[in-house]
């Protein structure tokens, strides 16, 4: 089953080899962008399966974006999974407690991402 | 005089002539010449010899003068015997003006015996003993017709007697003036000790406050009067509970040492570590409590910069590794096309070494926050089955690749652990274990309950460690060999992380090793006294997260398990995961659910067994269930599986979105019936 994900991380590079990894790897639909605000606004004009938001960003970081998200009748129900590589336990229970469907961290290995992400969605399950 | 003898600060004796007290103690001696004079009419019958009263009443005048001009406290001291030695002289003089009676003049030789013996030294009374002997066998060597022969015995008698009262008079005066040198000393060195006391009080750079039984302020260091903004005289007599914002310091509770937050006079508030100590009275009693407390808000500002830094060094450190390790994979993965065995394997190499690059950073921040002892251990009632079979499941990957076999043994202790933590013990030991564990062969993994802990151990049929090692393979990159690192693809850092984790939690953690034969670690978990309770079946908590909000998986595939509890999680509720249906009636006997979440073909009992369980105990309360199955119920079935609230669902038959939203409402329904 095709899904599509986007994928919201400043770092160019981390796009650019998570687009291939989900992309090339697991035959996803990928969108990316630079940031929270953008994010937000290609989440709600595409509405994609689930969102990958970088926990760290300049200007909306990861829980801001979260929130906003939210907050809009239009992206408030597509699952959210935050990557992150600040990936210390205490921090990841405490994102997990933000009403994240996961946590992703920091480095991830290309040829497993996709399969980590239906795991922590269940859409793989049943 | 013991006063006045400490002052002159000689040992033992004192200047008879002072200036000080020079009358005061010139006048016996004043007195005596004067009787010496007065004794004269006494023999009036006899003749009166008028030069030799002259040269006496010279003598006397000389002795009076010298006495009370003569700067003394200037000369050596053993010059004070000549004042005394003149006035045998003067006796003499008088005795023999008298016509050499002696019994008058014998008495009067006792006065400088005794004055000497007051004032003077032992050589100096040995001279005036000399001088009384003189007095009297001097006048038998010159004067033989005149003194009779039977004058020597006198002279002994009298010499001995004066011997005998003088040395008395000494040791009595040495013994007395001792005592009270002593009890000055006693009294300064008290004085000193109190002066140095309050001293170390009120310069001391903590806060320091004595508490009365009933918590007030009974000494208040200047320093603690600083740090709280207030005037020392307002804070002592006062009831100080008012300063304490957040933690409780009172006289017989026995939280010796502890974190709170105190507030100032201007009401603004400060964080302090403070150690709070029962004050013991000689005698026995209570004397309140000595409260010694550091404002510690700079500390925490360190602290968070430091925490603030490690985070930011681990982001930092991991984005480029990300995209690394990125494009490394998926170029080893073959996304770009084939190719050659060469360039696959420089590839695999890149991978492994960024993989253990990422190891080693995660070990190292990890470390430094445990052993900082700044991330607090999240201790939660916990299973030691459970947590084992959670490592084991962890670990399962890692083992079948290496081909060894993971074998488990594990009694149901319950205690209260940080999981976490446990885990990554227990994941770092396993992991050890296989990686020096030859193909084939087994690696043991063990929980026990013993008296007042948990007894965890790990062992291996791999090369051991030597008896040298078995210290320092807990030091941070304390390998047994350092070829291991690379070799092993370990940080270094395993045994260590293992060890403050363990120790955090009141534990211990060893290794017994026969070199050749394998190895055996070992750990400790502390059972504490509310876990034991916990565990004893009374209704308690849930076993995580808050009261009533856990569910109970009872799914025996780990995958769908964990799938089902990120599903529990997104809906807020934290699931507890068990294989077997005999566990899930334990766990339901301890701690009743919120909601049952239950496989019915399981490996070994049926899941429906539970529900019996249920039925059979009504005193349990009301738990709704969610039961699914790869098999179409039938009807009868469903009967018995029906107990209050029930959902029914086949695997496969129903999208997972479905499934979720229908126990997302099953859920809020439990809430609102709940509320």
């Amino acid at each position: 089953m095709s899904k599509t994900v986007l994928l919201i991380d400043d770092e160019p590079d981390i796009r650019e080899v998570a687009h291939l990894s989900l992309g090339a790897v697991a035959g996803w639909e990928v969108l990316t962008a630079g940031g929270g605000a953008e994010g937000i606004e290609l989440a709600a004009s595409r509405q994609p399966d689930a969102i990958l938001l970088d926990v760290m960003m300049p200007e909306l970081d990861g829980p801001a974006t979260l929130e906003a998200l939210r907050e809009r009748d239009d992206t408030r129900a597509i699952p959210v999974l935050f990557m992150t590589a600040k990936a210390q336990a205490g921090e990841l229970s405490r994102y997990a407690s933000l009403g994240v469907a996961g946590v992703i961290p920091k480095p991830f290995d290309p040829m497993t991402l996709h399969e980590r992400v239906s795991c922590a969605l269940g859409w793989n399950a049943f | 005089m013991a006063a006045a003898g400490a002052a002159a600060g000689t040992p033992g004796w004192v200047n008879p002539f002072r200036r000080d007290g020079l009358l005061a103690r010139a006048w016996p001696f004043l007195a005596a010449t004067a009787v010496a004079f007065a004794l004269l009419p006494v023999s009036a019958e006899r003749r009166i010899d008028a030069a030799e009263v002259g040269v006496a009443a010279a003598v006397a005048a000389g002795i009076v003068l010298a006495v009370l001009t003569v700067r003394w406290e200037r000369l050596p001291h053993t010059l004070t015997v000549l004042p005394p030695l003149a006035y045998f002289v003067l006796v003499a003089l008088l005795r023999d003006a008298n016509g050499g009676g002696a019994s008058g003049y014998a008495a009067l030789v006792l006065l400088p015996v005794l004055w000497v013996a007051l004032y003077g030294e032992r050589a100096e009374l040995i001279a005036v003993l000399a001088g009384v002997w003189s007095t009297f066998v001097i006048p038998i060597l010159v004067d033989k017709q005149h003194y009779p022969e039977t004058d020597w015995r006198f002279a002994v008698l009298l010499t001995l007697v004066s011997g005998f009262i003088g040395f008395a008079t000494q040791g009595l005066v040495e013994r007395v003036r001792l005592r009270a040198r002593e009890a000055a000393l006693g009294a300064e060195r008290a004085r000193r000790s109190e002066e140095y006391l309050r001293a170390v009080m009120t310069s001391a750079a903590e806060g320091i406050i004595t508490l009365t039984p009933d918590g007030r302020g009974s000494f208040v260091n200047p320093r603690a009067a600083q740090m709280l903004g207030y005037e020392l005289s307002e804070l002592e007599g006062r009831v100080l509970s008012g300063l304490i914002v957040e933690g409780e310091i009172r006289s017989g509770v026995s939280d010796p040492v502890g974190d709170a937050v105190f507030r100032r006079k201007d009401g603004s508030t400060f964080p302090v570590i403070y150690d709070s100590t029962p004050i013991q009275l000689e005698g026995g009693g209570s004397g309140g409590i000595v409260v010694t407390f550091t404002d510690i808000t700079e500390r925490r500002q360190v602290e968070r910069m430091k925490d603030e830094f490690v985070s930011v060094v681990g982001h930092e450190l991991r984005t480029p590794l990300t995209s690394i390790r990125g494009s490394l994979g998926l170029m080893a993965g073959g996304v770009f096309g084939e190719l050659d065995e060469q360039g696959k394997r420089m590839l695999e190499i890149a991978v492994s070494n960024t993989d253990r690059l990422v190891r080693l950073i995660n070990d190292i921040l990890d470390l430094e926050r445990i052993e900082s002892g700044r991330v607090t251990m999240q201790k939660v009632t916990c299973r030691t089955d459970q947590l084992l079979a959670q490592a084991v499941e962890a670990m399962r990957g890692q083992a079948e690749t290496a081909g060894v076999a993971l074998v488990t043994n594990a009694d149901d202790v319950v205690l209260r652990a940080d999981v976490d933590g446990i885990q990554q013990t227990l994941t770092n030991l396993i992991s050890n274990a296989i990686k020096f564990s030859p193909r084939g062969s087994e690696v043991r993994v063990t929980a026990h309950g013993i008296v007042d802990a948990a007894l965890f151990s790990v062992s291996d049929r791999g090369r051991g460690v030597p008896a040298d090692k078995r210290e320092s393979i807990f030091e941070r990159f304390g390998q047994v060999d350092a070829s291991d690192s690379r070799e092993k693809g370990g940080t270094g850092l395993g045994l260590p992380i293992a060890r403050s984790i363990v120790e955090q939690h009141g534990g211990r953690v060893w290794v017994d090793s026969a070199p050749g034969k394998g190895a055996t670690f070992w750990f400790t978990l502390p059972r504490s006294s509310e876990a034991i309770v916990e565990g004893d079946g009374s209704a308690g908590q849930a076993p995580e997260g808050p009261a009533g909000t856990a569910a109970l998986v009872v799914e025996d595939d780990a995958d769908l398990a964990r799938i089902l509890r990120t599903m529990l999680r997104r809906h807020g509720v934290e699931a507890v995961i068990t294989p077997s249906a005999e566990e899930a009636i334990e766990l339901i006997d301890e701690h009743p659910p919120s909601l049952l979440v239950l496989d019915i073909e399981l490996i070994g009992a049926e899941g429906s067994t539970v529900v019996d369980h249920l039925r059979e105990h009504p005193d349990i309360p009301p738990i709704p269930v969610v039961v699914y199955t790869v098999r179409d119920l039938s009807e009868h079935d469903r009967e018995r599986l029906t107990l209050g609230r029930t959902l029914f669902f086949t695997k496969g038959r129903i999208a997972p979105e479905e499934f979720e939203r229908r126990v997302a409402d099953l859920l809020q329904e439990v809430g609102r019936s709940r509320a």
